[in-house]
């Protein structure tokens, strides 16, 4: 089962804007599906989400692995707390459901789809020059 | 690794809101018009932008009250004057 999706254009402060891979993905929360554009990156080992969606799983925060997510500035106070979570999420396009994990943190993050869970079950080819992404899924 | 994938049947709903009619009309938004939404979450659903916040849980509540909770697609529009490299 294969699809594939358009990039997302995302506006720039000097004007101009850049495109970057997107998919839609709906996470179970405690009232149903809730759909959200997530980034798709490759280059992170998990996803990641704020803490406004994990409220909407109705879980305990410390039931989560704790982890310390830190970005481009190594400064200690750039430091997040983030808790990683097992979480159902519906890939729309193919009708299928998965559990990945989640690292969601106490502050803006965006929305992330990494590669644990997500890339075990899905072939993901970036088409920089037609700014698609081919997702193709793989039972494993 | 986590519970293995399961097939499962997906709503109409949804299924439009992924489906080319949508995606299409939400990538023509002109960069101009997502700039106004800048830092805030954006709902949209028909080919409309339905509502935006800057809080993803008012959203919610505004999408509730709207009875509209699970049926819009929510994104977050990056404020203009932010530079983002992931």
């Amino acid at each position: 089962m294969k699809f594939i999706r358009d990039w997302t254009e995302f506006v720039r402060p000097a004007g101009g804007s850049v495109w970057r891979p997107t998919i839609d993905l709906a996470v179970g929360g405690v009232k149903g599906w809730e759909l959200h554009r997530f980034l798709v990156d490759s280059g992170a080992d998990l996803s990641m989400a704020p803490y406004s969606l994990f409220r909407l799983l109705g879980r305990s925060w410390d039931e989560g692995d704790k982890l310390v997510l830190r970005g481009i500035s190594r400064r200690k106070v750039c430091l997040i707390e983030g808790r990683v979570h097992e979480v159902d999420i519906l890939v729309v396009e193919v009708g299928v459901q998965l559990s990945i994990p989640i690292c969601f943190a106490r502050g803006e993050v965006p929305f992330l789809v990494g590669r644990e869970g997500f890339f075990d079950h899905f072939l993901v080819s970036f088409d920089q020059l037609a700014r698609k992404t081919i997702f193709e899924f793989v039972a494993t | 690794m986590g519970k293995p994938p399961l097939k499962v049947q997906v709503a109409p709903e949804l299924l439009e809101l992924v489906g080319a009619e949508h995606q299409t009309w939400r990538n023509s938004l002109p960069a101009e018009e997502l700039a106004r939404y800048g830092g805030k979450y954006i709902a949209t659903r028909k080919k409309q932008i339905v509502t935006a916040s800057e809080s993803l849980d008012d959203l919610y509540r505004q999408l509730e009250a709207q009875g509209l909770r699970g049926h819009c697609l929510i994104e977050y529009i990056e404020e203009p004057d932010a530079v983002v490299i992931y």
